[in-house]
């Protein structure tokens, strides 16, 4: 619908006053993120380019009196079209975009502290003979370091205007933006210099020819020492890329991080529950009681909380990544995991999401960008939801309640067995999928380390932002339709009272006798429940879910939760007749399990059956937002289905392994 | 004849040592990554850290590099 609406609105706009389009060209790490916030703010969104999974963010703004739309080119050290970023940016640049029309004018950023590199990339941009403007970053850091630079030069040898800018600090910016209209005014192209002209021409290598231009430029447009800003650098990395100390400063920063992310979490999540709960309970007083009330609490309230209950933790999980790639740190991690992460296949830049995944699997997927090759980026994609995310934790809780009430020592010692096995798993998937479907060798490591700076709170938080309203667009409808879809079996058809049976209706009498009425609406809703669909659904995928030692109330709970995997705990209360309020208070839910007997009397929760739950939850996939993500990212509804696939039959089998097995220790 | 004798790959660069790039025999891709990065003939690298990754200094920058591509790129020291 809205990409109808978008095509048409541009094609309506090309004919009249299309407004002009600048594009912003650098490096990665030439803050060219930050140059686009400053002269965006807010008012910029994210997209993919048509027909690709390329993202790229835009915004309106005003430039002397006109409207212009500002768009921000992915990060790139060559135009020489290897990965999917560089084919989008070169065939922007060339006008070859669908959707996008011709730029009308190209900002190229460079880095001050790191010209000579950033020239290569400047040089081929000017060589598009576009209206150009160079912006110099980064010069409070340079000067404070003594470096200084010859602008006029610097302009006279790139051939376009040239302005220094600190887009930390904002100095600069209005210059620029002076600048930028000047130039959609007077649409200057850049005056090629002839020692540049030569190097395209040349019949030697063009990267040599370009680079000892670069180095000639920058030797001869800066004064001062440019190796000053490198040191502190150089002394942190001797730590951080170290090959031992290394990986224990890693693997403290990322405890430290996770332990932030879920620290600060907690308190907008109790917020949101509560809030949701509060919101569900005051609905429910003002509606008449019945089906639409049922809908508009259950369905619609219950399922819309159920999402944004994980929004904080995913919000948190940015906004650290963003700190820690902001300050350049992110590289050094995919630095010291490569070799380790070679082993299963995958590149070192894979580490970060899977860690991430810990916390939630959909910022993890939306992560795995940074992994340039495609193979890698849909392995990784593939086996990310098998890491134990927090969604899973309200499960495990109940096992490990079931099982180990009184021992936190034990209890916490299958804690620890349920995340080493769905470490182990991803990382055994991972390199089944490298060697089977998406056999390739990986892509050794290339990667630049940045100098380390303070992180941009701003730009983190812009980030955070942006990612957040991508989740909640995307995942958003898809979660309601789903949340609507499960209310609906779980509702449908209803059951009146005379048609229950016949000791249901006289434990009813008791209860009315006794004024019992919250014991009623218990168990009609329990009974209600067994004769929906998805109780229906549930007896009749029993047989399949019997050899893992699941009854069907397990089997029910399992359908039910087939979109968000932590539903489980809730359908269980409902069924065992402690209601969804009862669900809150673990230890009435757990006391009822433990309780609760087959028809021949024998305990429904057997060790066995347990850890047999277990494993199917952490094997399982069983989060539906998580397959949008996947969908989302890799363009195609094949790969979200084969993770569904691969992992229900990884889940399904493990479980029944364990049940078999565990039943024949004399567990059952 | 005696400039070709000293020549090596990357890896095998004593630390902090400068050296000239004398060529790159790796695929294709993976020669425009290096390129792209700086890694080119003619350019002057110097080798900050040993090991696998390695890392490199060149043009400015520090590039963290697989040592099996590393092996790719031959030096000449200077």
């Amino acid at each position: 619908m809205s990409s109808t609406i978008d095509d048409i609105s541009l094609t309506v706009l090309s004919q009249t006053d299309r407004p002009a389009t600048i594009a912003l060209v650098g490096n990665p790490n030439a803050g060219k993120t930050s140059v686009f916030n400053r002269l965006t703010g807010l008012r910029a969104q994210t997209a993919n380019f048509p027909g690709t999974t390329v993202e790229h963010r835009r915004g309106r703004i005003e430039l002397g009196g006109q409207t212009v739309t500002l768009l921000d080119l992915p990060g790139l050290y060559t135009l020489d079209a290897v990965t999917p970023d560089e084919r989008v940016a070169v065939d922007a640049l060339e006008g070859k975009l669908s959707g996008w029309s011709q730029l009308d004018a190209v900002l190229v950023i460079l880095d001050a502290t790191n010209l000579e590199r950033n020239l290569f990339l400047a040089s081929q941009v000017l060589d598009r003979k576009l209206p150009t403007v160079v912006a110099l970053n980064m010069i409070d850091i340079t000067e404070k370091h003594n470096l200084h630079f010859d602008l006029e030069e610097l302009c006279e040898r790139l051939g376009c205007p040239v302005v220094a800018i600190s887009a930390r600090s904002g100095r600069g910016m209005d210059v620029l933006s002076s600048k930028l209209a000047e130039l959609l005014r007077n649409q200057n192209v850049p005056v090629t210099p002839p020692d540049l002209a030569s190097c395209s021409s040349c019949s030697g290598c063009q990267y040599s020819a370009r680079y000892d231009w670069a180095e000639n430029v920058s030797a001869a447009t800066s004064h001062g020492d440019t190796s000053a800003h490198g040191r502190l650098t150089e002394a942190i990395d001797r730590i951080l890329t170290h090959k031992v100390v290394g990986l224990g400063c890693f693997a403290a920063i990322m405890v430290l991080t996770f332990i932030i992310i879920f620290w600060m979490a907690q308190y907008p999540m109790d917020l949101i529950d509560g809030w949701f709960g509060l919101a569900s309970q005051t609905v429910g007083k003002w509606l008449p009681a019945g089906d639409f009330s049922s809908l508009v609490t259950d369905g619609i309230i219950g399922g819309v909380g159920g999402m944004l209950v994980f929004l904080p933790q995913i919000c948190m999980l940015f906004f650290m990544l963003a700190l820690l790639e902001d300050s350049g740190y992110l590289a050094r991690a995919a630095f010291v995991m490569d070799r380790l992460m070679h082993r299963v296949g995958l590149p070192g830049k894979a580490f970060v999401p899977l860690l991430s995944a810990h916390a939630c699997a959909i910022p993890a997927i939306m992560s795995a960008r940074v992994i340039e090759d495609r193979r890698d980026r849909l392995a990784t994609i593939l086996v990310l939801p098998l890491m134990t995310c927090s969604a899973r934790l309200p499960v495990y809780a109940m096992v490990m309640g079931l099982l180990f009430p009184t021992d936190p020592v034990k209890a916490s010692l299958l804690f620890a067995a349920a995340y080493a096995l769905g470490i182990v798993t991803t990382l055994v998937m991972a390199w089944v999928f490298k060697q089977t479907l998406l056999k390739g060798k990986t892509r050794p490591l290339v990667i630049e380390l940045p100098n380390y700076r303070v992180p941009s709170l701003r730009n983190a938080l812009l980030l955070m932002y942006d990612r957040a309203m991508a989740f909640v667009k995307s995942v958003g409808t898809t979660i309601m339709m789903i949340s609507l879809i499960v209310w609906a079996l779980a509702t449908y058809p209803k059951t009146p009272i005379e048609e229950m049976p016949t000791e249901v209706q006289s434990q009813i009498a008791t209860f009315q006798a006794n004024g019992e009425t919250k014991k009623i609406d218990r168990l009609i809703s329990q009974v209600e429940l067994e004769n929906s669909f998805a109780g229906q659904l549930g007896r009749g995928v029993e047989p399949v879910f019997a050899p893992l030692g699941f009854d069907w109330k397990m089997s029910v709970g399992v359908i039910s939760s087939f979109a968000a995997r932590e539903v489980i705990v809730a359908t269980l209360a409902v069924l065992y007749g402690i209601g969804e309020d009862g669900a809150e208070d673990g230890g009435l839910l757990i006391d009822r399990l433990r309780n609760s007997t087959h028809a021949d009397g024998r305990p429904v929760f057997t060790t066995a059956t347990c850890l047999s739950m277990l494993v199917f939850y952490v094997l399982a996939m069983q989060c539906l937002p998580t397959q949008v993500v996947t969908r989302r990212e890799t363009g195609s509804w094949k790969w979200p289905l084969l993770q569904l696939g691969y992992m229900s039959v990884l889940a399904y089998v493990a479980a029944l392994v364990t049940y078999q097995v565990a039943a024949g220790m004399g567990f059952a | 004849m005696l400039a070709q004798m000293t020549v090596m790959p990357l890896p095998r660069l004593p630390c902090d040592s400068l050296a000239r790039i004398a060529g790159l025999q790796v695929d294709d891709d993976d020669a425009t990554r290096l390129k792209a990065m700086g890694i080119c003939v003619g350019r002057q690298v110097q080798l900050v850290r040993a090991g696998d990754p390695l890392i490199v200094r060149i043009l400015g920058a520090r590039i963290g590099l697989s040592a099996r591509l590393a092996e790719g790129v031959s030096v000449e020291p200077i």
